[in-house]
Protein backbone atom coordinates (compact mmCIF):
# COMPACT_ATOMS: atom_id res chain seq x y z
CA UNK A 1 0.00 0.00 0.00
CA UNK A 2 1.30 3.55 -0.77
CA UNK A 3 1.59 6.12 2.03
CA UNK A 4 -1.39 7.99 0.51
CA UNK A 5 -3.46 4.83 0.72
CA UNK A 6 -2.18 4.18 4.24
CA UNK A 7 -3.09 7.62 5.51
CA UNK A 8 -6.46 7.44 3.78
CA UNK A 9 -7.12 4.11 5.46
CA UNK A 10 -6.05 5.56 8.81
CA UNK A 11 -8.34 8.51 8.37
CA UNK A 12 -11.21 6.26 7.34
CA UNK A 13 -10.62 4.16 10.40
CA UNK A 14 -10.57 7.25 12.57
CA UNK A 15 -13.75 8.52 10.98
CA UNK A 16 -15.45 5.23 11.74
CA UNK A 17 -14.38 5.50 15.38
CA UNK A 18 -15.63 9.08 15.60
CA UNK A 19 -18.95 8.24 13.93
CA UNK A 20 -19.50 5.46 16.44
CA UNK A 21 -18.66 7.87 19.24
CA UNK A 22 -21.08 10.51 17.90
CA UNK A 23 -23.87 7.97 17.44
CA UNK A 24 -23.35 6.72 21.00
CA UNK A 25 -23.25 10.27 22.33
CA UNK A 26 -26.51 11.18 20.58
CA UNK A 27 -28.12 8.00 21.85
CA UNK A 28 -27.37 9.15 25.40
CA UNK A 29 -28.79 12.61 24.72
CA UNK A 30 -31.97 11.34 23.06
CA UNK A 31 -32.53 8.96 25.97
CA UNK A 32 -31.99 11.85 28.45
CA UNK A 33 -29.10 9.89 30.01
CA UNK A 34 -27.41 13.20 30.64
CA UNK A 35 -25.52 12.06 33.73
CA UNK A 36 -23.62 9.71 31.41
CA UNK A 37 -23.40 12.33 28.65
CA UNK A 38 -21.67 14.85 30.89
CA UNK A 39 -18.92 12.27 31.55
CA UNK A 40 -17.88 12.75 27.91
CA UNK A 41 -16.31 16.14 28.61
CA UNK A 42 -12.68 16.67 29.50
CA UNK A 43 -12.22 18.64 32.76
CA UNK A 44 -11.89 21.99 30.95
CA UNK A 45 -14.25 21.03 28.16
CA UNK A 46 -16.93 23.49 27.07
CA UNK A 47 -20.19 23.38 25.14
CA UNK A 48 -20.58 26.33 22.81
CA UNK A 49 -23.45 27.50 20.63
CA UNK A 50 -22.55 30.75 18.83
CA UNK A 51 -25.17 33.44 18.38
CA UNK A 52 -26.93 32.60 15.11
CA UNK A 53 -26.27 36.01 13.55
CA UNK A 54 -22.49 35.58 13.99
CA UNK A 55 -21.76 31.85 13.67
CA UNK A 56 -18.00 32.43 13.38
CA UNK A 57 -17.86 34.84 16.31
CA UNK A 58 -15.32 34.68 19.12
CA UNK A 59 -17.02 34.05 22.49
CA UNK A 60 -14.91 36.81 24.05
CA UNK A 61 -16.13 39.36 21.49
CA UNK A 62 -19.62 38.38 20.39
CA UNK A 63 -22.92 37.33 21.91
CA UNK A 64 -23.33 33.56 22.19
CA UNK A 65 -26.37 31.44 23.01
CA UNK A 66 -24.46 28.89 25.09
CA UNK A 67 -20.92 29.00 26.48
CA UNK A 68 -20.99 26.41 29.25
CA UNK A 69 -17.95 25.50 31.29
CA UNK A 70 -17.97 22.41 33.52
CA UNK A 71 -19.67 24.25 36.36
CA UNK A 72 -22.59 25.50 34.26
CA UNK A 73 -22.86 22.20 32.36
CA UNK A 74 -23.19 20.43 35.68
CA UNK A 75 -26.04 22.74 36.69
CA UNK A 76 -27.69 22.53 33.31
CA UNK A 77 -27.71 18.73 33.48
CA UNK A 78 -28.82 18.62 37.11
CA UNK A 79 -31.70 20.97 36.39
CA UNK A 80 -32.77 18.93 33.37
CA UNK A 81 -32.65 15.66 35.32
CA UNK A 82 -34.43 17.14 38.33
CA UNK A 83 -37.70 19.00 38.61
CA UNK A 84 -36.65 22.61 38.14
CA UNK A 85 -36.23 22.85 34.36
CA UNK A 86 -39.83 23.75 33.62
CA UNK A 87 -39.11 24.08 29.93
CA UNK A 88 -38.48 20.32 29.91
CA UNK A 89 -41.28 19.07 32.15
CA UNK A 90 -42.43 16.82 30.71
CA UNK A 91 -39.32 16.09 28.69
CA UNK A 92 -39.39 16.83 24.99
CA UNK A 93 -38.80 13.99 22.59
CA UNK A 94 -35.48 14.64 20.93
CA UNK A 95 -33.99 12.85 17.94
CA UNK A 96 -30.51 13.57 16.61
CA UNK A 97 -29.43 12.79 13.04
CA UNK A 98 -25.68 13.09 12.49
CA UNK A 99 -24.03 12.73 9.13
CA UNK A 100 -21.35 13.99 6.74
CA UNK A 101 -18.75 13.27 9.39
CA UNK A 102 -15.29 14.63 8.54
CA UNK A 103 -12.25 14.18 10.75
CA UNK A 104 -8.82 15.69 10.77
CA UNK A 105 -5.95 15.21 13.20
CA UNK A 106 -5.25 18.38 15.20
CA UNK A 107 -2.46 19.55 17.51
CA UNK A 108 -1.62 17.80 20.78
CA UNK A 109 -3.06 14.51 19.46
CA UNK A 110 -6.53 16.02 19.44
CA UNK A 111 -9.00 15.39 16.64
CA UNK A 112 -10.99 18.05 14.82
CA UNK A 113 -14.46 16.83 13.85
CA UNK A 114 -17.09 18.37 11.60
CA UNK A 115 -20.48 16.78 11.11
CA UNK A 116 -23.90 17.90 9.97
CA UNK A 117 -26.80 17.63 12.36
CA UNK A 118 -30.55 17.76 12.21
CA UNK A 119 -32.25 17.53 15.58
CA UNK A 120 -36.02 17.20 15.82
CA UNK A 121 -37.63 18.19 19.05
CA UNK A 122 -41.28 17.46 19.82
CA UNK A 123 -43.11 19.22 22.60
CA UNK A 124 -46.86 19.71 23.15
CA UNK A 125 -47.51 17.99 19.80
CA UNK A 126 -45.35 20.43 17.86
CA UNK A 127 -42.13 19.31 16.18
CA UNK A 128 -39.35 21.71 15.33
CA UNK A 129 -36.12 21.02 13.47
CA UNK A 130 -32.73 22.47 14.39
CA UNK A 131 -30.14 22.27 11.59
CA UNK A 132 -26.45 22.99 11.68
CA UNK A 133 -22.89 21.77 11.87
CA UNK A 134 -20.98 20.27 14.76
CA UNK A 135 -17.43 21.60 15.06
CA UNK A 136 -15.87 19.57 17.84
CA UNK A 137 -12.39 19.16 19.23
CA UNK A 138 -11.87 15.76 20.80
CA UNK A 139 -9.12 13.95 22.67
CA UNK A 140 -8.88 10.24 23.38
CA UNK A 141 -10.12 8.99 26.72
CA UNK A 142 -13.28 8.57 28.74
CA UNK A 143 -15.96 5.87 28.85
CA UNK A 144 -16.68 5.95 25.10
CA UNK A 145 -13.13 6.43 23.84
CA UNK A 146 -13.21 10.18 23.26
CA UNK A 147 -13.72 13.30 25.35
CA UNK A 148 -14.92 16.75 24.30
CA UNK A 149 -12.30 19.44 24.63
CA UNK A 150 -14.75 21.68 22.83
CA UNK A 151 -18.25 20.69 21.81
CA UNK A 152 -19.63 23.23 19.39
CA UNK A 153 -23.12 23.25 17.81
CA UNK A 154 -23.30 25.87 15.05
CA UNK A 155 -26.84 26.61 13.91
CA UNK A 156 -27.72 27.42 10.31
CA UNK A 157 -30.81 29.30 11.47
CA UNK A 158 -30.47 33.09 11.67
CA UNK A 159 -33.04 33.13 14.45
CA UNK A 160 -34.74 30.58 16.70
CA UNK A 161 -37.99 31.23 14.88
CA UNK A 162 -40.22 29.30 15.25
CA UNK A 163 -38.17 27.05 17.55
CA UNK A 164 -38.30 29.65 20.40
CA UNK A 165 -35.55 28.16 22.56
CA UNK A 166 -32.91 25.52 23.16
CA UNK A 167 -33.87 23.87 26.43
CA UNK A 168 -32.39 20.44 25.67
CA UNK A 169 -28.95 19.28 24.58
CA UNK A 170 -28.54 20.28 20.94
CA UNK B 1 -66.55 50.59 31.08
CA UNK B 2 -63.87 48.83 29.09
CA UNK B 3 -64.64 45.29 28.02
CA UNK B 4 -60.97 44.41 28.47
CA UNK B 5 -59.85 45.89 31.78
CA UNK B 6 -61.57 46.12 35.16
CA UNK B 7 -59.78 48.58 37.43
CA UNK B 8 -61.90 48.45 40.57
CA UNK B 9 -60.43 50.46 43.46
CA UNK B 10 -63.26 49.62 45.86
CA UNK B 11 -62.56 45.89 46.23
CA UNK B 12 -59.68 46.51 45.19
CA UNK B 13 -59.18 44.35 42.13
CA UNK B 14 -57.60 44.67 38.70
CA UNK B 15 -58.52 42.19 36.01
CA UNK B 16 -57.82 41.77 32.34
CA UNK B 17 -60.14 39.91 30.00
CA UNK B 18 -58.16 37.17 28.31
CA UNK B 19 -59.74 37.87 24.95
CA UNK B 20 -57.30 40.80 24.83
CA UNK B 21 -54.61 38.14 24.47
CA UNK B 22 -56.40 36.03 21.87
CA UNK B 23 -58.50 38.12 19.47
CA UNK B 24 -57.28 39.04 16.01
CA UNK B 25 -59.44 42.22 16.10
CA UNK B 26 -57.57 43.35 19.20
CA UNK B 27 -54.27 42.85 17.40
CA UNK B 28 -55.48 44.95 14.45
CA UNK B 29 -56.51 47.72 16.86
CA UNK B 30 -53.13 47.48 18.62
CA UNK B 31 -51.32 47.92 15.30
CA UNK B 32 -53.15 51.12 14.40
CA UNK B 33 -53.73 52.63 17.85
CA UNK B 34 -50.57 51.60 19.68
CA UNK B 35 -47.70 50.53 17.42
CA UNK B 36 -48.44 53.26 14.86
CA UNK B 37 -48.84 55.91 17.56
CA UNK B 38 -45.89 55.26 19.88
CA UNK B 39 -42.14 55.60 19.97
CA UNK B 40 -40.60 52.23 19.00
CA UNK B 41 -37.00 51.21 19.71
CA UNK B 42 -34.77 50.96 16.63
CA UNK B 43 -31.26 50.41 17.93
CA UNK B 44 -28.39 51.76 19.95
CA UNK B 45 -26.01 54.51 18.87
CA UNK B 46 -23.08 52.09 19.16
CA UNK B 47 -24.58 49.87 16.44
CA UNK B 48 -23.95 52.62 13.87
CA UNK B 49 -20.81 54.00 15.46
CA UNK B 50 -19.12 55.07 12.22
CA UNK B 51 -20.39 56.88 9.13
CA UNK B 52 -21.64 54.34 6.56
CA UNK B 53 -22.51 51.73 9.25
CA UNK B 54 -25.98 50.34 8.69
CA UNK B 55 -28.35 47.79 10.26
CA UNK B 56 -31.31 46.30 8.45
CA UNK B 57 -34.04 45.08 10.77
CA UNK B 58 -37.77 45.02 11.36
CA UNK B 59 -39.36 47.70 13.54
CA UNK B 60 -43.10 47.85 14.13
CA UNK B 61 -43.67 45.32 11.37
CA UNK B 62 -41.75 47.29 8.72
CA UNK B 63 -38.31 46.52 7.27
CA UNK B 64 -36.08 49.52 7.99
CA UNK B 65 -32.50 50.62 7.44
CA UNK B 66 -30.82 52.19 10.50
CA UNK B 67 -27.77 54.04 9.19
CA UNK B 68 -25.22 56.71 10.01
CA UNK B 69 -24.78 58.80 6.88
CA UNK B 70 -21.54 60.31 5.60
CA UNK B 71 -22.51 63.61 7.26
CA UNK B 72 -22.48 61.85 10.66
CA UNK B 73 -26.26 62.01 11.17
CA UNK B 74 -28.21 58.91 12.08
CA UNK B 75 -31.18 58.20 9.85
CA UNK B 76 -33.85 55.52 9.43
CA UNK B 77 -35.35 54.69 6.03
CA UNK B 78 -37.96 52.15 5.00
CA UNK B 79 -36.01 49.28 3.45
CA UNK B 80 -37.84 49.39 0.13
CA UNK B 81 -36.90 50.81 -3.26
CA UNK B 82 -39.11 53.77 -4.27
CA UNK B 83 -39.21 52.38 -7.83
CA UNK B 84 -40.78 48.93 -7.43
CA UNK B 85 -40.32 48.03 -3.75
CA UNK B 86 -37.35 45.64 -3.61
CA UNK B 87 -35.65 45.59 -0.23
CA UNK B 88 -32.34 47.41 -0.66
CA UNK B 89 -30.33 45.91 2.19
CA UNK B 90 -30.28 42.12 2.19
CA UNK B 91 -27.50 41.88 4.77
CA UNK B 92 -28.39 42.51 8.43
CA UNK B 93 -25.43 44.87 8.85
CA UNK B 94 -22.57 46.40 6.96
CA UNK B 95 -20.96 49.57 5.76
CA UNK B 96 -22.15 51.30 2.61
CA UNK B 97 -21.50 54.53 0.81
CA UNK B 98 -24.26 53.73 -1.70
CA UNK B 99 -27.23 51.38 -1.72
CA UNK B 100 -27.90 49.99 -5.17
CA UNK B 101 -31.10 48.15 -5.93
CA UNK B 102 -30.22 44.96 -7.79
CA UNK B 103 -33.53 44.93 -9.68
CA UNK B 104 -33.21 48.04 -11.91
CA UNK B 105 -29.95 49.52 -10.57
CA UNK B 106 -31.44 52.62 -8.96
CA UNK B 107 -28.72 53.87 -6.62
CA UNK B 108 -29.11 55.85 -3.38
CA UNK B 109 -26.52 57.45 -1.14
CA UNK B 110 -26.51 56.68 2.58
CA UNK B 111 -28.53 59.82 3.26
CA UNK B 112 -31.32 58.33 1.16
CA UNK B 113 -30.97 60.50 -1.97
CA UNK B 114 -31.46 58.96 -5.41
CA UNK B 115 -28.11 59.63 -7.03
CA UNK B 116 -28.22 57.60 -10.22
CA UNK B 117 -30.39 55.32 -12.33
CA UNK B 118 -30.01 53.83 -15.80
CA UNK B 119 -31.42 55.82 -18.75
CA UNK B 120 -32.72 58.72 -16.67
CA UNK B 121 -33.10 60.80 -19.86
CA UNK B 122 -35.99 58.66 -21.10
CA UNK B 123 -38.09 59.78 -18.15
CA UNK B 124 -38.08 63.29 -19.62
CA UNK B 125 -37.92 66.71 -17.93
CA UNK B 126 -40.77 65.99 -15.50
CA UNK B 127 -38.85 63.23 -13.73
CA UNK B 128 -38.98 64.14 -10.03
CA UNK B 129 -35.66 62.74 -8.83
CA UNK B 130 -35.62 64.98 -5.71
CA UNK B 131 -38.73 63.25 -4.39
CA UNK B 132 -37.76 59.70 -5.30
CA UNK B 133 -35.33 59.17 -2.45
CA UNK B 134 -35.77 56.58 0.28
CA UNK B 135 -38.82 57.06 2.49
CA UNK B 136 -37.65 58.18 5.93
CA UNK B 137 -39.25 57.10 9.19
CA UNK B 138 -41.71 59.93 10.01
CA UNK B 139 -39.94 60.69 13.31
CA UNK B 140 -36.57 59.65 14.70
CA UNK B 141 -35.03 60.75 18.01
CA UNK B 142 -32.59 59.40 20.54
CA UNK B 143 -32.24 59.57 24.28
CA UNK B 144 -29.09 58.45 26.13
CA UNK B 145 -27.92 56.64 23.00
CA UNK B 146 -31.17 54.72 22.50
CA UNK B 147 -32.76 55.52 19.12
CA UNK B 148 -36.53 55.39 18.74
CA UNK B 149 -38.71 55.98 15.71
CA UNK B 150 -42.40 56.76 15.36
CA UNK B 151 -44.78 56.21 12.49
CA UNK B 152 -46.90 59.06 13.87
CA UNK B 153 -45.55 62.35 12.47
CA UNK B 154 -47.42 64.33 15.17
CA UNK B 155 -46.30 62.38 18.22
CA UNK B 156 -44.95 64.28 21.22
CA UNK B 157 -41.14 64.49 21.39
CA UNK B 158 -39.30 61.46 22.75
CA UNK B 159 -38.06 63.09 25.94
CA UNK B 160 -41.58 64.11 26.92
CA UNK B 161 -42.92 60.69 25.94
CA UNK B 162 -40.33 58.94 28.14
CA UNK B 163 -41.52 60.86 31.23
CA UNK B 164 -40.01 59.13 34.31
CA UNK B 165 -38.37 56.40 32.23
CA UNK B 166 -35.60 58.76 31.07
CA UNK B 167 -33.98 58.67 34.49
CA UNK B 168 -33.72 54.86 34.35
CA UNK B 169 -32.18 54.91 30.88
CA UNK B 170 -29.65 57.37 32.32
CA UNK B 171 -28.84 55.06 35.23
CA UNK B 172 -27.78 52.45 32.68
CA UNK B 173 -26.22 54.75 30.09
CA UNK B 174 -23.98 56.35 32.72
CA UNK B 175 -22.48 53.04 33.88
CA UNK B 176 -19.73 53.15 31.26
CA UNK B 177 -16.89 55.62 31.62
CA UNK B 178 -16.76 55.80 27.80
CA UNK B 179 -20.45 55.18 27.28
CA UNK B 180 -22.24 51.92 26.57
CA UNK B 181 -22.06 49.58 23.60
CA UNK B 182 -24.11 46.75 22.20
CA UNK B 183 -21.95 43.62 22.18
CA UNK B 184 -21.80 42.36 18.57
CA UNK B 185 -24.57 39.89 17.81
CA UNK B 186 -28.15 39.46 18.89
CA UNK B 187 -30.46 36.73 20.10
CA UNK B 188 -33.50 36.48 17.86
CA UNK B 189 -36.17 34.05 18.88
CA UNK B 190 -39.91 33.54 19.00
CA UNK B 191 -42.51 32.73 21.61
CA UNK B 192 -45.87 31.15 20.86
CA UNK B 193 -47.70 33.62 23.06
CA UNK B 194 -49.26 37.07 23.01
CA UNK B 195 -46.70 39.89 23.07
CA UNK B 196 -48.24 41.49 26.13
CA UNK B 197 -47.29 38.44 28.21
CA UNK B 198 -43.65 39.32 27.63
CA UNK B 199 -44.30 42.88 28.82
CA UNK B 200 -45.55 41.40 32.09
CA UNK B 201 -42.83 38.76 32.35
CA UNK B 202 -40.08 41.38 31.82
CA UNK B 203 -40.96 43.10 35.07
CA UNK B 204 -42.37 40.42 37.33
CA UNK B 205 -40.50 39.72 40.55
CA UNK B 206 -43.13 37.33 41.83
CA UNK B 207 -42.12 34.51 39.47
CA UNK B 208 -38.41 34.68 40.29
CA UNK B 209 -38.24 32.16 43.12
CA UNK B 210 -40.57 29.46 41.75
CA UNK B 211 -39.83 29.63 38.04
CA UNK B 212 -36.11 30.35 38.17
CA UNK B 213 -35.17 27.93 40.92
CA UNK B 214 -32.56 26.17 38.77
CA UNK B 215 -30.84 29.45 37.99
CA UNK B 216 -30.74 30.54 41.64
CA UNK B 217 -29.42 27.13 42.74
CA UNK B 218 -26.53 27.64 40.33
CA UNK B 219 -25.83 31.16 41.57
CA UNK B 220 -25.91 30.04 45.21
CA UNK B 221 -23.54 27.20 44.37
CA UNK B 222 -21.24 29.82 42.80
CA UNK B 223 -21.06 31.63 46.13
CA UNK B 224 -23.70 34.35 45.85
CA UNK B 225 -25.32 35.65 49.01
CA UNK B 226 -28.61 37.23 48.13
CA UNK B 227 -28.75 40.67 49.61
CA UNK B 228 -32.02 42.04 48.26
CA UNK B 229 -33.67 43.73 51.20
CA UNK B 230 -35.58 46.52 49.46
CA UNK B 231 -37.57 46.70 46.26
CA UNK B 232 -40.15 48.91 44.64
CA UNK B 233 -42.46 48.99 41.67
CA UNK B 234 -42.87 52.45 40.13
CA UNK B 235 -45.28 54.07 37.70
CA UNK B 236 -43.11 56.23 35.43
CA UNK B 237 -45.98 57.78 33.47
CA UNK B 238 -47.32 57.22 29.94
CA UNK B 239 -47.53 53.45 30.48
CA UNK B 240 -43.85 53.02 31.37
CA UNK B 241 -42.85 51.30 34.61
CA UNK B 242 -39.88 49.87 36.44
CA UNK B 243 -39.18 47.51 39.33
CA UNK B 244 -35.98 48.12 41.24
CA UNK B 245 -34.16 46.29 44.01
CA UNK B 246 -31.09 47.07 46.09
CA UNK B 247 -29.33 43.75 45.59
CA UNK B 248 -27.44 41.68 43.10
CA UNK B 249 -28.82 38.51 41.57
CA UNK B 250 -25.95 37.34 39.41
CA UNK B 251 -23.08 34.95 39.68
CA UNK B 252 -20.33 36.64 41.68
CA UNK B 253 -17.18 37.66 39.82
CA UNK B 254 -14.27 35.30 40.47
CA UNK B 255 -12.27 36.41 43.56
CA UNK B 256 -9.16 37.10 41.49
CA UNK B 257 -11.06 39.88 39.72
CA UNK B 258 -11.91 41.68 42.98
CA UNK B 259 -9.27 44.43 42.41
CA UNK B 260 -10.79 45.14 38.97
CA UNK B 261 -14.32 45.26 40.40
CA UNK B 262 -13.18 47.63 43.16
CA UNK B 263 -11.36 49.85 40.70
CA UNK B 264 -14.45 50.04 38.53
CA UNK B 265 -16.61 50.98 41.50
CA UNK B 266 -14.04 53.61 42.53
CA UNK B 267 -14.06 55.13 39.05
CA UNK B 268 -17.84 55.25 39.07
CA UNK B 269 -18.02 56.98 42.45
CA UNK B 270 -15.39 59.50 41.37
CA UNK B 271 -17.31 60.25 38.17
CA UNK B 272 -20.95 60.39 39.39
CA UNK B 273 -20.70 60.69 43.19
CA UNK B 274 -21.61 58.32 46.02
CA UNK B 275 -25.34 58.90 45.93
CA UNK B 276 -25.75 58.30 42.19
CA UNK B 277 -23.38 55.34 42.27
CA UNK B 278 -25.58 53.85 45.00
CA UNK B 279 -28.62 54.37 42.76
CA UNK B 280 -26.85 52.59 39.91
CA UNK B 281 -26.09 49.64 42.18
CA UNK B 282 -28.86 47.09 42.45
CA UNK B 283 -31.26 45.95 39.75
CA UNK B 284 -33.84 47.50 37.43
CA UNK B 285 -36.44 45.97 35.13
CA UNK B 286 -37.73 48.75 32.88
CA UNK B 287 -40.43 48.62 30.21
CA UNK B 288 -40.96 51.58 27.89
CA UNK B 289 -44.44 51.39 26.43
CA UNK B 290 -45.28 49.53 24.35
CA UNK B 291 -42.59 46.94 23.62
CA UNK B 292 -39.07 47.85 24.80
CA UNK B 293 -37.58 46.23 27.87
CA UNK B 294 -34.24 46.94 29.52
CA UNK B 295 -33.27 44.63 32.34
CA UNK B 296 -30.16 45.22 34.45
CA UNK B 297 -30.51 42.35 36.87
CA UNK B 298 -27.84 39.65 37.01
CA UNK B 299 -24.56 41.48 36.46
CA UNK B 300 -25.43 41.83 32.79
CA UNK B 301 -27.84 44.06 30.90
CA UNK B 302 -30.25 42.88 28.24
CA UNK B 303 -32.33 45.09 25.98
CA UNK B 304 -35.15 43.52 24.03
CA UNK B 305 -38.00 44.34 21.71
CA UNK B 306 -40.81 42.12 20.55
CA UNK B 307 -43.58 42.37 17.98
CA UNK B 308 -46.76 40.38 17.43
CA UNK B 309 -46.95 38.37 14.23
CA UNK B 310 -50.24 36.81 15.39
CA UNK B 311 -52.14 37.07 18.64
CA UNK B 312 -50.47 33.83 19.74
CA UNK B 313 -46.98 34.35 18.28
CA UNK B 314 -44.35 37.04 18.74
CA UNK B 315 -40.83 37.60 17.48
CA UNK B 316 -38.26 38.79 19.99
CA UNK B 317 -34.84 40.36 19.55
CA UNK B 318 -32.47 40.71 22.49
CA UNK B 319 -29.08 42.33 22.73
CA UNK B 320 -26.36 42.56 25.38
CA UNK B 321 -25.52 46.09 26.48
CA UNK B 322 -22.20 46.65 28.25
CA UNK B 323 -19.80 49.45 29.17
CA UNK B 324 -17.65 50.33 26.20
CA UNK B 325 -13.93 49.75 26.74
CA UNK B 326 -14.66 47.27 29.53
CA UNK B 327 -11.70 45.22 30.77
CA UNK B 328 -11.80 41.92 28.80
CA UNK B 329 -11.80 39.86 32.00
CA UNK B 330 -14.83 41.75 33.35
CA UNK B 331 -16.48 41.46 29.96
CA UNK B 332 -15.92 37.69 30.09
CA UNK B 333 -17.57 37.51 33.53
CA UNK B 334 -20.41 39.65 32.23
CA UNK B 335 -20.86 37.30 29.26
CA UNK B 336 -21.03 34.30 31.59
CA UNK B 337 -23.71 36.06 33.64
CA UNK B 338 -25.59 37.04 30.50
CA UNK B 339 -25.55 33.61 28.91
CA UNK B 340 -26.66 31.76 32.01
CA UNK B 341 -29.71 33.93 32.62
CA UNK B 342 -30.66 35.77 29.45
CA UNK B 343 -31.28 34.35 26.07
CA UNK B 344 -33.34 31.48 24.74
CA UNK B 345 -30.70 28.85 25.63
CA UNK B 346 -29.75 29.81 29.17
CA UNK B 347 -30.92 28.50 32.54
CA UNK B 348 -33.78 30.98 32.94
CA UNK B 349 -35.37 32.46 29.79
CA UNK B 350 -36.39 29.08 28.31
CA UNK B 351 -38.53 28.58 31.42
CA UNK B 352 -40.11 32.02 30.93
CA UNK B 353 -40.80 31.14 27.28
CA UNK B 354 -42.38 27.87 28.33
CA UNK B 355 -44.54 29.59 30.96
CA UNK B 356 -45.83 32.17 28.46
CA UNK B 357 -46.57 29.49 25.88
CA UNK B 358 -48.44 27.50 28.51
CA UNK B 359 -50.49 30.61 29.37
CA UNK B 360 -51.40 30.97 25.72
CA UNK B 361 -52.46 27.31 25.57
CA UNK B 362 -54.62 27.98 28.63
CA UNK B 363 -56.24 30.97 26.95
CA UNK B 364 -58.06 28.62 24.60
CA UNK B 365 -60.46 28.34 27.54
CA UNK B 366 -60.85 32.13 27.77
CA UNK B 367 -64.64 32.00 27.40
CA UNK B 368 -64.85 29.98 30.62
CA UNK B 369 -61.79 31.25 32.52
CA UNK B 370 -62.30 34.83 31.48
CA UNK B 371 -60.11 37.01 33.65
CA UNK B 372 -56.44 37.32 34.53
CA UNK B 373 -55.92 38.83 37.96
CA UNK B 374 -53.29 41.54 38.24
CA UNK B 375 -54.15 42.89 41.67
CA UNK B 376 -51.01 42.37 43.73
CA UNK B 377 -50.18 45.51 45.66
CA UNK B 378 -53.30 47.38 44.57
CA UNK B 379 -54.15 49.64 47.50
CA UNK B 380 -50.60 49.97 48.85
CA UNK B 381 -48.56 53.08 48.11
CA UNK B 382 -45.16 51.35 48.16
CA UNK B 383 -45.60 48.17 46.14
CA UNK B 384 -42.59 45.88 45.94
CA UNK B 385 -41.02 44.13 42.96
CA UNK B 386 -43.25 41.14 43.80
CA UNK B 387 -46.38 43.26 43.34
CA UNK B 388 -47.98 44.17 40.07
CA UNK B 389 -48.33 47.95 39.76
CA UNK B 390 -45.85 47.86 36.89
CA UNK B 391 -48.19 45.65 34.84
CA UNK B 392 -51.23 47.73 35.74
CA UNK B 393 -49.44 50.83 34.38
CA UNK B 394 -48.98 49.08 31.06
CA UNK B 395 -52.53 47.78 30.91
CA UNK B 396 -54.07 51.14 31.86
CA UNK B 397 -52.21 52.90 29.05
CA UNK B 398 -53.06 50.07 26.65
CA UNK B 399 -56.71 50.35 27.66
CA UNK B 400 -56.66 54.12 27.24
CA UNK B 401 -55.34 53.90 23.69
CA UNK B 402 -57.77 51.19 22.66
CA UNK B 403 -60.95 52.40 24.35
CA UNK B 404 -60.40 56.05 25.24
CA UNK B 405 -61.00 55.33 28.93
CA UNK B 406 -58.85 57.72 31.00
CA UNK B 407 -56.76 55.89 33.61
CA UNK B 408 -56.61 56.97 37.24
CA UNK B 409 -53.04 56.46 38.48
CA UNK B 410 -52.51 54.66 41.77
CA UNK B 411 -51.25 56.88 44.61
CA UNK B 412 -47.52 56.35 45.05
CA UNK B 413 -45.43 57.07 48.13
CA UNK B 414 -42.26 58.99 47.32
CA UNK B 415 -39.28 56.77 46.56
CA UNK B 416 -36.76 56.90 49.39
CA UNK B 417 -33.23 56.20 48.18
CA UNK B 418 -32.28 52.64 49.03
CA UNK B 419 -28.87 53.77 50.32
CA UNK B 420 -26.63 56.84 50.46
CA UNK B 421 -23.72 54.81 49.20
CA UNK B 422 -23.02 51.36 47.88
CA UNK B 423 -21.34 50.47 51.16
CA UNK B 424 -24.42 51.52 53.09
CA UNK B 425 -26.74 49.51 50.79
Amino acid sequence: MSTVDESRATLSGLRLEIEEFLFAECELIDAWRLDEWIELFSPFGRWLVPGPTLPDGDPNETLYLIDDDAFILHHRVNGLLGRTAHAERPKSRVRHLVGNVRVRPAEHEQISVRANFVVHRTRASITHAYVGEYQHLLERGGPLGFLFVERRSVLDHEALQPQSSISFIL
Amino acid sequence: MSEYVIDDRTVPRFRVNRKALVDQEVLELEKSKIFDKSWLYVGHDSEVANPRDFRARNVGGRPVIFVRSDDGRVRVFMNTCPHRGTTLCQEPSGSARFLKCYYHAWTFDNAGRLVSLPDEESYGPTFDRENLGLAPAPRLEQYAGFWFLSFDPDIVDLRTYLAGAGEYLDLVADQGASGMTVVPGSQDYSTAANWKLLVENSMDGYHGAPLHQRYFEMVIDAGATFNVTKSRGLDLGNGHAVVITNGELGRPAPPELAPLVDAKRGELVARVGEERAAKMHGTRNLVIFPNFALVDLVGAITIRTFFPVRPDYMEVTAWELAPADEDPRLRRTRADSFNTFWGPAGLATPDDIEALQACQRGFAAHREAVWSDISRGLGTESPTANDEIQMRCFWRRWNELLTGERPIPEPQAPLEPFAASVAAG
